[in-house]
């Protein structure tokens, strides 16, 4: 062994206690001040609120920075907050800080970016966006509940604990069912369904099942279960004319839990106008 | 180094009460700014319930200690032994009723703060006499400036108070291997741990496995023929004078004793998991993650402690190396420090291992990020020390220019800044500190870390709410209890004339954020139909409790969307 080499690696590795000590110091001095003033979330705000289109979503990254909400205000409306996807929306502003990025800007290039301190403000295009020609959801008020049921729609927590958009639907030992007229057909009927997490101790139970008639017509459905993808169902809505859609929801036990829905009809990707 | 042991004990005993005061000084100091923990706020009613009853015996003993008196008096809160919530109520009636020279929430938590000073002594006077002033200085230092203990130091609850216990029982039991009167005292210790909290009674296996492996070890060393035996002083009076010890402290036993006793056990061999967020998880149920308390340890500690104690941990493993490594090593690195006395290193190797070893089970509820396994700290600490002796011995041979104590000194202080800086920093959001390392609160809430628990937080926006809420104003106060709020206007930090109510009926919504409460905030944004508060309290840019405030004129029908939380 070559100790006086050992002995020297020794005080070099001993030289790490103050090294990190010193490291530590400096970090702790840097983190509070990596924090956006409240000029900086206001500056970002107005920039994007010069430049935002309606159908245009804003989100902030990382998803923990709430407090820019206080800014951003109506530039996120309910319905944008509680989103299950980006597929209604042309393009991404992501308020971003110290770098970080959205799930939702995933993969996609940088279309702009300014700073603003120590925010960023970057903008991305989406894949063109489907064309909604009815949203279940704004038409809630106006829908025949039978056995129960709520004229507005709500923020739901999922079992991943992010805020949904949906028309609440109680559980009940009788099925519970929305029936909307009027809606336009010849398109997709697309939508998502969620049990609200509620605590791990209530989070049980059987599963939840959804079924959908069209002009009395069963068209199809869905089933869903705690902790189950979140995935949207998609049916086809054949015909010209408008018609009535009926969703009727139903679950065997633990009738506790909270049920939501999102669904409108677009049109078929690809079809013409 | 090789300072004899036991040498200079009287002025160990004088540096460890002056570092305990300045402990105790600190806490004192920092205690207004500090909000009132979930827990907290029961205690507060059990200690003033408790005192009633002390009331009820000065003045007719005879009827005070009848079933129905002691019932009415000792039920509340009667899950937790009483010795901790004893104190609290005499402290109370002492420090603020009597004297008035604390306010009520100051003399409720000074108790917990003089067992957080006999931490400190302890570690000092441990510390100093295995390892030398400096090795002591550090540990109890360093102990008293982690971010989280300090934020646990001030509180009228148990853990730190455990943790005390825990510490004076270990070492009175170490030093009781050679004199039966400490063995005496560390089994009246033991009594007084049990009444401190349930953690006490694991305490036996630790100890009674240590003690062992020194008998073992005493029967297998041929060398060690002519050595004095380890004594079971400990064990013997912790047998015979804890029970009643236990037993006697708390009334609530003194009727139905047996069925009470299996009651308390009961509650907490069966005891419900809490939330806890890890890694964006929200864990709520066995199996509870293995790694947790140890991630958790790494995460909180500053970073310069855990690497003092990976060294000193190494440090003293020098004294214990098999032969033929032993003979490896031995010019180019003898070991350094005292020969381990009584299993010294053992004994610190389990206290630091076991309460750790113990949560991580993956049937043990896991919540209230670290506090549950605190009692592990002390040896953390000390360990550190004496790694920090050796640096600063090394220090001071590298720089043999200057005179080798002001270097000793100086690379001690040195190392102390960073956890010094993160405990004054984190306050009064030690429950929200992580260590900079991981990017500190920032860093863990995009890691999916716990950022907050118990609704202590809420002192931080009373100023903002105190301006904003009109006169008779309703304020839901989410996590925070309702004793903690009444504490909250009794020593006028909260207006008296707001209100505390649910979400529906409230002009005001609090919301302590944490992974799973964002269901309780989509109460809130259904209800008042906002998303946007009025008002977030943040710690190093993380929020840590937003404000609601209802939109003016709105009347609109809510769904009913609340259940069992």
């Amino acid at each position: 062994m070559d100790r006086p080499g050992f002995r020297v690696r020794m005080v070099w590795l001993w030289g790490l206690v103050p090294a990190i000590a010193l490291a530590e110091m400096v970090m702790q001095w840097r983190i509070p001040r990596q924090e956006p003033s409240s000029d900086e979330w206001k500056a970002a705000a107005r920039a994007i609120g010069a430049e935002k289109g309606v159908n245009d979503l804003v989100v902030t990254a990382p998803a923990w920075a709430t407090q820019g909400r206080m800014s951003l205000g109506a530039l996120v409306p309910v319905a944008d907050f509680g989103r299950f996807d980006t597929t209604r929306y042309d393009r991404v502003f992501e308020v971003s800080l110290n770098g970080a990025r959205a799930p939702e800007t995933e993969g996609l290039p940088v279309e702009s970016e300014e700073s603003f301190g120590r925010i960023a403000v970057r903008r991305y295009r989406l894949s063109p966006r489907a064309t909604v020609l009815y949203d279940f959801m704004q038409h809630l008020g106006e829908a025949h509940r039978e056995n129960g049921g709520y004229t507005n729609p709500v923020l739901m927590i999922d079992h991943w604990f992010n805020p949904r958009f949906v028309m609440p639907v109680p559980l009940k030992r009788r099925t519970v069912a929305l029936t909307f007229e009027n809606v336009p057909t010849g398109g997709v009927l697309r939508g998502y369904g969620l049990i609200g997490y509620r605590s791990g101790r209530f989070n049980k139970g059987g599963p939840v099942s959804l079924r959908v008639f069209v002009d009395g017509a069963h068209v199809g459905g869905a089933s869903f279960r705690n902790f189950g993808p979140l995935e949207p169902f998609e049916l086809a809505l054949p015909g010209r004319q408008p018609a009535t859609v009926r969703f009727e929801v139903s679950a065997v036990d633990n009738l506790s839990r909270e049920f939501g829905l999102a669904a409108d009809v677009r049109r078929k990707p690809g079809a013409a106008p | 180094m090789n300072e004899p042991f036991h040498t200079r004990r009287r002025a160990h005993h004088l540096v460890g009460l002056a570092l305990a005061a300045a402990s105790l000084a600190s806490l004192l100091l920092s205690a207004k700014t500090l909000g009132y923990a979930r827990d907290e706020g029961f205690y507060f009613v059990a200690a003033r319930s408790y005192q009633r009853w002390f009331d009820v015996l000065f003045q007719e003993p005879g009827r005070a200690v009848t079933k129905p008196t002691i019932d009415r008096y000792w039920s509340y809160n009667s899950e937790h032994p009483a010795v901790m919530k004893t104190l609290f109520g005499f402290s109370n009636r002492i420090f603020t009723k009597k004297l008035g020279w604390l306010s009520p929430s100051t003399s409720f938590r000074l108790p917990g703060m003089l067992t957080a000073a006999l931490c400190v002594y302890l570690i000092y006077l441990w510390g100093a006499t295995v390892f030398g002033a400096r090795a002591g200085f550090f540990a109890a230092a360093a102990f008293a400036l982690l971010p989280r203990p300090f934020y646990h130091a001030h509180l009228a609850c148990f853990d730190m108070p455990m943790t005390a216990f825990w510490l004076l029982v270990t070492y009175l039991y170490w030093r009781s291997l050679a004199s039966w009167r400490l063995g005496l005292a560390a089994g009246v210790a033991f009594g007084f741990a049990l009444g401190v909290k349930l953690n006490a009674a694991f305490m036996p296996l630790v100890l009674g496995f240590h003690y062992a492996c020194l008998v073992a070890h005493r029967c297998l060393n041929r060398t060690g023929a002519g050595a004095p035996w380890p004594k079971p002083w400990a064990f013997l009076f912790g047998l015979v004078v804890a029970p009643p010890i236990f037993i006697g402290h708390w009334p609530w036993l003194w009727h139905d004793t047996l069925a009470r006793l299996k009651e308390y056990v009961g509650f907490h061999s069966t005891h419900s998991h809490y939330n806890t967020a890890w890694f964006g998880e929200n864990i709520i149920g066995a199996p509870t993650p293995l790694a947790l308390p140890t991630v958790m340890t790494l995460l909180t500690i500053p970073t310069v402690v855990i690497a003092l104690t990976l060294a000193g941990s190494l440090l003293r493993l020098r004294h214990h190396l098999p032969r033929f490594v032993e003979r490896r090593l031995a010019d180019a690195c003898p070991p350094r420090g005292p020969v381990s006395t009584n299993g010294l290193d053992l004994l610190l190797l389990l206290t630091l291992v076991f309460p750790i070893a113990l949560i991580s089970l993956p049937d043990i509820p896991k919540f209230g990020g670290t506090k549950h396994w605190m009692p592990a700290f002390p040896a953390m600490a000390i360990l550190a020390g004496a790694a920090a002796s050796r640096l600063s011995d090394l220090a001071a041979s590298l720089f043999s220019r200057f005179p080798a104590k002001a270097v000793g000194a100086f690379t001690v202080a040195f190392l102390l800044l960073a956890p010094l800086q993160q405990t004054i920093t984190s306050h009064p959001f030690g429950l929200c500190s992580y260590v900079p390392l991981v990017g500190g609160a920032p860093g863990a809430a995009s890691l999916g870390m716990t950022r907050q628990f118990w609704g202590y937080t809420t002192a931080g926006v009373l100023p903002w709410l105190n301006e904003h809420v009109p006169r008779g104003g309703t304020v839901f106060f989410h996590d925070t209890v309702a004793p903690s709020v009444e504490m909250f206007r009794e020593e006028g930090a909260l207006r008296r004339d707001i209100r505390s109510t649910d979400v529906r009926r409230s002009s005001f919504a609090l919301l302590h954020h944490e992974l799973h409460m964002i269901r309780n905030e989509a109460w809130i944004w259904n209800d008042y139909g906002t998303i946007v508060p009025a008002h977030v309290l943040t710690y190093q840019g993380v929020p840590i409790v937003s404000v609601y405030e209802r939109p003016s004129g709105d009347g609109r029908p809510r769904p009913e969307m609340r259940g069992d939380e």
